[in-house]
C-alpha cells in the first residue's frame, strides 16, 4: 500500500478529513500522509511506501475529545498488528481517522537493520528469508518476510498499527486467587521472592531467574506474583515455546484466577485478537504484540534447541514493555544463565525440592554396547533393556522408553511387541496427529510400554511411571534433556521413587553431569 | 576428506526453509544438472504425474492398464467420461491439459501458502518444470495466464499465474467480467454453468490475432476445468487453433476444507 504524501501548506486539502498525518523532515517542512486508496487518484503528487519513508514520523498527540471505537481498541491495544488483519474487520477508513487522532500509528513492516533489511515483527535479516516480489499493491518490487509468513505477510508496503490511547485495564473486576492449595515451604520462599520482584518499581529491565526441579509444582509458584500484578492493574503474560504448555496452563489458570480474563495464544487457537488481562501465549503468537507487558513468566526456557530459544528472546523483549521484568522459571537453566545467577547477575531462587518433599530420582548407566548395530541388522533390542522391561513389567509398572531418532521408532516398537506379544505397545512423536489420545491411553493405563522422542505434557504424571533411554550417548541426549526425562519419575506424591536408566553405548559428560545435576539438587536444603 | 564432500552443496530449501546437503554428482560438477531447490524430504512428498488415464485432461490413471505416458499428444484418442461430457456441451472446443503433479494433502499446503499467504517465492519450485513440460508441444504462438479478481490481487500483491509462467514470454490477455462468484465451494455443475462468461479480452488483448494459433494457458490448480475451457472458449470464439493448459496441481478426489484467509 501506498501513501499520497501531500506538503502541509497545500491550503486546498488542508481540510479534508483524512489529512492529518504529518511526519516532518529534517528541513522542518510537515506533510500529510494518506492513504491512496482514501483519495482520489491525483497523478501530480508523489507516492511513497512507510519503508521508503527515512524520516522520523511524528504523529498526532492523542485527541481526548476523539471518540474512539472501543472495538478497535480492543484490538489493537497491546499488539502491533498488520494493516490487513485490522481492515478484516475494520475499513480502512476508520483506522486512518483513528490515526488522524493519535490513537493509531503506522510502522513500516520491512526495516533496515545495520546496512541489511529486516522484518519488523519477527526480526528477520537473513536475506534468504527475505523475498522480492512485484507487488500489485506499490506497483514496485516489495521485500517480504517469508519467516513469519503463515501469520499474514510482513512487506515494505503494508503498514503495521499500534494502539497510543489508554494502555491501563481500567475494565477489570478486582482479581482474586480461586486456588485453595498450600504452598510447601520451599514453594513458599520462591513465591514471596517473586511476589517481591513484582511490587518492587521498574527503573531499568530486571531479570529473575527461578530454579525448580522438575515436580517442584513451579504453577501454583507463580499465582501469589501473578495476582500481585493483575492487583496492580497490569497484564500479565506468560511466554513459552510450546503450545503443549499453553494448552495445560488455561484451564489451571482460569480455575485459579476466577475474576481475570484468562486467554491462551496458539497456533490454532479460536481467537487470536482476544482481549485478556493473564495471556498465556508461544513464540510465535507473542509477534503480534508490542512493548506492552511491564511483567513476563518465560516457562521452560530450555525446553527446545537453541534456534527456538532466541526466536522466543527476540518475541519477549518485542512484547516486553520497557522497562520490565523478566522471570525465567526452568529446571534446567541453560549455562549462561546459569552462571549468571551464580555470579549474582541475575537474582534467584530454587526450589530443589518436589512439592512432595521426596527427593528426585537419581539415574543409573547401564551399558548396552553397539545397539544401535544389532537393531538394524538383526531387529533385536539389548538384553539389559529387555530385562529391564520385563521386570518393570512384572512390578506392574508402566514403561516409558526415550530414543534418539524418530525413525528408529517402528524397528524398536517391533522388537518389543515380538518379545512381549501381549503387551499393549506403541509409539508417539511431537507432531504426532493421534498424539493427544495416545497420551491419554497411557495415562489411563491402556499402553504399557510407551516408546517417544519427545517429552510429552510438561505436567504429566502417570503414577509409577519408569523411565528407560536407549542410546542415551546421542548428541541430541544433552545434560539438560536428560535431567528433564529423568524428572518424569516419581512425581507422584504416592510412588516418589523410581528407575531412571540410560542404556548406552559409551558414557557421555552429558550423562555424568545430568546425574550430577540431579544429585546436587537433592542436596540443598 | 572424500572429494564428495568437498562439492557437496549446502541449500536452503525453498519451502520448508532448512538447510540440507545435497551429494552432487558429476555431471553437476560439469554443469549438467542443476542444483535441488527442494530439500529431499520435501521433494519426496511430491507426486509427479507420470502416466495419465485421459489423453485430454490428463486425468492420472489409476491402474495399470489404462496408463499412457503424460506427454502431451498429436492426436489426443482416449477420453474420459468428463472430457467426453464437454465434448457433449456442444460448442466446446478442446483443451489438451496436463498438470505437474497430483493434488496431495502436502501440495495443498504448499499452494495454499504460494497463493493465500502470498509466499511468492514458491512459484521457483513449478516454473522451470512447467516450461520444461511445454517443451513437447512444438512452437507455441502465445503464452496467457488466468486473471484475478481485483481484490484477490490486492491481498496476495500478485497474480500467482504470471509467476507460475515466469519463464514463458507470456502475455496478460484476459480479465474478468466479474461475473464469477468464488467458486471453491460450489458444485461442478453449477461450477461449468458459472464460468461460461467469466472472462474477456483485455483492451490489449483485443488488438492480438488469435486466427489460426496455438496457445498455451498456465495455471495452477485443475479441479474440474471448468476455468480453463472458460478461458479457452474466450480464444476460440477469436479464431484460436488450438488451446492447451498446463498447471502444477491435478485435483483428483476429494479434497480437504479448502483453506481461506
Ligand atoms: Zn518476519
Ligand atoms: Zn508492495
Ligand atoms: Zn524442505
Ligand atoms: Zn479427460
Amino acid at each position: 500500500m501506498r501513501f499520497y504524501v501531500l506538503p502541509l501548506s497545500e491550503s486546498t486539502l488542508e481540510n479534508h478529513k483524512y489529512a492529518v498525518y504529518l511526519p516532518h523532515d529534517p528541513q522542518g517542512l510537515a506533510y500529510w500522509l494518506i492513504p491512496e486508496q482514501l483519495l482520489e487518484p491525483m497523478t501530480e503528487l508523489p507516492l511513497t511506501r512507510l519503508s521508503d519513508y527515512e524520516t522520523a514520523i511524528a504523529n498526532p498527540k492523542v485527541n481526548q475529545t476523539f471518540v474512539s471505537n472501543p472495538n478497535l481498541e480492543a484490538m489493537l491495544r497491546g499488539r502491533r498488528l498488520l494493516l490487513d488483519e485490522v481492515t478484516a474487520m475494520f475499513s480502512l477508513q476508520e483506522i486512518h481517522e483513528h490515526v488522524c487522532h493519535g490513537y493509531i500509528h503506522y510502522s513500516a513492516g520491512i526495516v533496515p537493520q545495520s546496512r541489511k533489511l529486516a522484518c519488523s515483527r519477527c526480526g528477520t535479516s537473513d536475506p534468504f528469508l527475505l523475498a522480492q516480489i512485484e507487488c500489485a499493491r506499490c506497483n514496485d518490487m516489495c521485500t517480504y518476510c517469508r519467516s513469519c509468513i503463515l501469520m499474514g505477510r510482513v512487506n515494505s508496503c503494508t503498514p503495521f498499527l499500534t494502539w497510543h490511547g489508554t494502555q491501563q485495564l481500567n475494565d477489570t473486576k478486582m482479581p482474586r486467587l480461586g486456588w485453595q492449595g498450600e504452598l510447601s515451604p520451599a514453594q513458599k520462599k520462591a513465591a514471596d521472592a517473586l511476589v517481591n520482584e513484582v511490587n518492587t518499581p521498574l527503573t531499568e529491565n530486571r531479570s529473575f531467574l527461578t530454579w525448580a526441579v522438575c515436580g517442584a509444582g513451579k504453577t501454583e509458584m507463580l499465582f501469589p506474583a501473578i495476582l500481585a500484578g493483575l492487583e496492580a492493574k497490569k497484564p500479565v503474560l506468560i511466554a513459552t515455546p510450546r503450545t503443549d504448555v499453553v494448552l495445560e496452563l488455561l484451564p489451571r489458570l482460569r480455575t485459579a484466577f476466577p475474576n481475570t480474563v484468562v486467554e491462551g495464544f496458539y497456533g490454532g487457537a479460536d481467537d487470536r485478537y482476544a482481549k485478556a488481562q493473564l495471556l498465556i501465549a508461544t513464540t510465535h503468537q507473542l509477534l503480534r504484540y508490542h512493548n506492552y507487558f511491564p511483567n513476563v513468566i518465560i516457562d521452560e526456557v530450555d525446553a527446545f534447541p537453541f534456534s527456538y530459544d532466541e526466536k522466543l528472546h527476540f518475541a519477549v523483549k518485542k512484547a516486553s514493555l520497557s522497562p520490565s521484568l523478566t522471570i525465567y522459571l526452568t529446571a534446567t537453566p541453560p549455562k549462561e544463565l546459569k552462571s549468571a545467577a551464580e555470579n549474582g547477575k541475575i537474582p534467584h531462587v530454587k526450589v530443589p525440592r518436589r512439592y512432595h518433599g521426596h527427593p528426585l530420582p537419581v539415574p543409573k548407566l547401564m551399558w548396552i554396547g553397539n545397539w544401535m548395530k544389532n537393531l538394524q541388522r538383526k531387529k533385536k533390542l539389548p538384553y539389559h533393556l529387555l530385562h529391564w522391561i520385563k521386570q518393570t513389567l512384572e512390578r506392574k509398572k508402566q514403561v516409558f522408553l526415550f530414543l534418539p531418532r524418530i525413525d528408529l521408532q517402528p524397528a524398536v516398537v517391533a522388537a518389543l511387541r515380538h518379545v512381549f506379544p501381549e503387551v499393549s505397545t506403541d509409539s508417539v512423536y511431537a507432531n504426532d496427529e493421534e498424539r493427544r489420545e495416545k497420551v491419554m491411553r497411557y495415562r489411563e493405563g491402556k499402553i504399557r510400554i510407551l516408546v517417544t522422542t519427545t517429552i510429552l505434557e510438561r505436567g504429566v504424571t502417570v503414577k509409577g511411571v519408569q523411565v528407560g533411554v536407549l542410546g542415551a550417548e546421542d548428541r541430541i541426549f544433552t545434560e539438560s534433556a536428560l535431567v528433564q526425562i529423568a524428572g518424569r519419575v516419581g512425581r507422584s506424591a504416592d510412588e516418589p521413587t523410581g528407575d531412571v536408566i540410560f542404556f548406552h553405548h559409551g558414557k557421555t559428560t552429558a550423562m555424568v553431569e545430568a546425574i550430577r545435576h540431579i544429585e546436587a539438587m537433592n542436596q540443598e536444603k | 576428506m572424500h572429494w564428495r564432500e568437498h562439492v557437496q552443496a549446502n541449500n536452503r530449501c525453498v519451502y520448508c526453509l532448512e538447510r540440507f546437503h545435497e551429494d552432487v554428482s558429476w555431471s553437476w560438477l560439469l554443469g549438467i544438472t542443476q542444483e535441488s531447490i527442494l530439500c529431499p524430504d520435501c521433494a519426496e512428498k511430491l507426486e509427479r504425474i507420470t502416466d495419465i488415464s485421459c489423453e485430454m485432461c490428463g486425468r492420472p490413471a489409476l491402474s495399470k492398464e489404462e496408463s499412457r505416458h503424460a506427454s502431451f499428444k498429436a492426436e489426443p484418442e482416449k477420453q474420459c467420461h468428463d472430457c467426453l461430457l464437454w465434448k457433449g456441451k456442444g460448442g466446446i472446443m478442446p483443451v489438451q491439459h496436463r498438470a505437474l503433479y497430483t493434488y496431495t494433502p502436502f501440495l495443498q499446503e504448499v499452494i495454499a501458502r504460494f497463493k493465500y499467504r502470498g509466499d511468492a517465492e514458491i512459484a521457483r519450485l513449478f516454473s522451470g518444470d512447467l516450461k520444461k513440460a511445454s517443451r513437447e508441444l512444438g512452437h507455441i504462438d502465445i503464452v496467457t495466464v488466468i486473471p484475478l479478481m481485483e481484490e484477490r490481487l490486492w491481498e496476495r500483491g500478485f497474480n500467482q499465474g504470471l509467476l507460475l509462467a515466469e519463464k514463458f514470454p507470456y502475455v496478460e490477455l484476459l480479465e474478468r467480467t466479474g461475473a464469477a462468484e468464488k467458486q471453491s465451494k460450489r458444485h461442478r455443475q453449477a461450477r461449468i454453468e458459472a464460468l461460461d462468461g467469466v472472462f474477456q479480452l483485455t483492451e490489449k488483448g483485443m488488438n492480438v490475432s488469435y486466427d489460426g494459433k496455438r496457445i498455451l494457458l498456465i495455471d495452477d490448480i485443475y479441479t474440474t476445468g471448468a476455468t480453463l475451457h472458460a478461458a479457452a472458449s474466450v480464444f476460440y470464439t477469436n479464431g484460436a487453433k488450438e488451446i492447451f493448459g498446463l498447471t502444477v496441481a491435478r485435483a483428483t478426489g476429494s479434497l480437504k476444507k479448502t483453506f481461506n484467509t
